[in-house]
């Protein structure tokens, strides 16, 4: 299983936010650059990188940070927030940005689904984010009438190959990963899963690990790696 | 100077940030005049067999690429870099390469997920100064469906597992080609530039 450190964006800052709540951010770093090459030095094999004023305000607002981060480092980088129209996926498609998510758009426009599953193939990434089993949007800030598992095989029937799941309960608050709802999505579909949310201890790592489900490929940590709970190389011992 | 050959496959920047970072003098090209004066060739490239010969082939690139690998120039490919220097490839109908060593490209014949999108190991099967200081089994980053099974087995350099055992890297004299993405892997992949650079 693969560690992705995340590294959220607003206001050219690195933060990390409670329960996506914009006005409860924390500034761990004024360089998210800097911040991108340490995780490298530490070990780390790829990286998650949000773009929240994009994620907030519905365009690509830091996009050239994230493409300073794809430049600087020497490891894969995944990208989100504020994609949503037809020009973002052509301009991501020739980015050095390995893998794009979306969020928003594919639960709210599926047109532009579909033409992401065409031009991004294996580079795309579809965000469900749930609270209490449904899907939010917009930032986490609307909720949807759509249940997290019915959406993920939606998702899966489109051609979808990469689910990120994140619980929104859980993001930021440093109270574990809701594991059997990890477990239900992957149970759920076959395609491959990215695990999100609430990580915050290197003891949910060994959880998540020992649910032993193979298509659960990998994990973003925030915080805890920020407050330093454990180490990049401790994570990947337990991960490898 | 070691010319990145562009040809319209893939973004090339992450190839040539990398190659920066070691210290190389690099420049992108797509000029076959300027690949034919550069010291070293770099073929990167990501997408379809098919159409990346038809670019080589159409942008006058191929043959250059062809006469200078046959003339000693040090060449290293990546990923599609590789496969394309095989004789022939069935990836969506028969294509013919560069044809620079003996073998095809063919769907890897897995059980798993294809494509082979992530980390994974690397065994080292012959010696090689592009794989000075890098110890056998280390984990690179593959994004790939197809891969080369070349005719002569002094030409492989690397193998790899992913639900059967496939040819992860080739060298033969002036000519070495790898399926993973050293500009995608962190340190040790940058270390692999480093010695083509050097």
């Amino acid at each position: 299983m693969i560690l992705f450190p995340a590294i959220d964006i607003q206001g050219g800052q690195c933060v990390r936010l409670r329960r996506g709540d914009f006005e409860e951010a924390t500034v761990f770093s004024n360089d998210p650059v800097a911040r991108a090459k340490q995780f490298e030095d530490e070990g780390a094999q790829a990286l998650h990188v949000v773009d929240l004023d994009g994620a907030r305000l519905g365009k690509m607002v830091n996009l050239s940070i994230v493409e300073e981060i794809a430049d600087t480092v020497s490891i894969p980088v995944e990208y989100g927030g504020g994609i949503r129209t037809h020009e973002d996926l052509a301009m991501i498609k020739e980015s050095p940005i390995n893998r794009v998510v979306l969020g928003t758009s594919a639960v709210t426009d599926q047109p532009l689904l579909m033409e992401a599953v065409r031009i991004l193939e294996d580079r795309l990434v579809i965000s469900v984010d749930a609270e209490r089993g449904m899907v939010t949007t917009h930032g986490w800030q609307e909720k949807s009438s759509v249940s997290a598992i019915r959406f993920a095989r939606f998702l899966q029937g489109e051609g979808v190959k990469h689910i990120l799941y994140t619980d929104i309960d859980r993001d930021g608050m440093m109270m574990g990963m809701n594991l059997d709802a990890v477990h239900e999505l992957a149970e759920a579909v076959d395609i491959d899963i990215i695990a999100s949310g609430g990580i915050s201890d290197i003891i949910d790592l060994v959880h998540l690990k020992k649910l032993g489900l193979s298509n659960i490929s990998s994990v973003i940590v925030g915080r805890a790696l920020y407050e330093g709970k454990f180490t990049i190389a401790e994570a990947r011992a337990i991960l490898d | 100077m070691i010319v990145i050959v562009d040809y319209g496959m893939g973004n090339l920047r992450s190839v040539e940030k990398a190659l920066m970072k070691v210290g190389a003098d690099v420049k992108v090209s797509r000029d076959p005049d300027e690949v034919r004066r550069g010291e070293r060739i770099v073929l990167p490239g990501v997408g379809a067999f098919g159409d990346a010969m038809d670019n080589l082939e159409k942008r006058g690139l191929a043959g250059v690429i062809r006469e200078e690998v046959d003339a000693g120039k040090p060449f290293l490919g990546i990923c599609l870099g590789l496969d394309l220097l095989f004789e022939e490839s069935d990836e969506h109908g028969l294509h013919k390469g560069l044809g620079l060593l003996p073998g095809r490209v063919e769907l890897l014949p897995t059980g798993l997920k294809i494509p082979q999108i992530g980390w994974n190991q690397v065994s080292i099967r012959k010696e090689s100064p592009l794989l000075e200081d890098i110890p056998d089994g280390s984990s690179f980053y593959f994004v790939h469906s197809y891969a080369v099974v070349p005719h002569e087995e002094s030409d492989i350099l690397c193998t790899t597992d992913y639900g059967c055992t496939f040819v992860s890297a080739v060298e033969r004299g002036n000519i070495a080609a790898f399926q993973f993405h050293p500009e995608k892997s962190s340190s040790l992949g940058l270390t692999i530039l480093r010695n083509f650079a050097k």
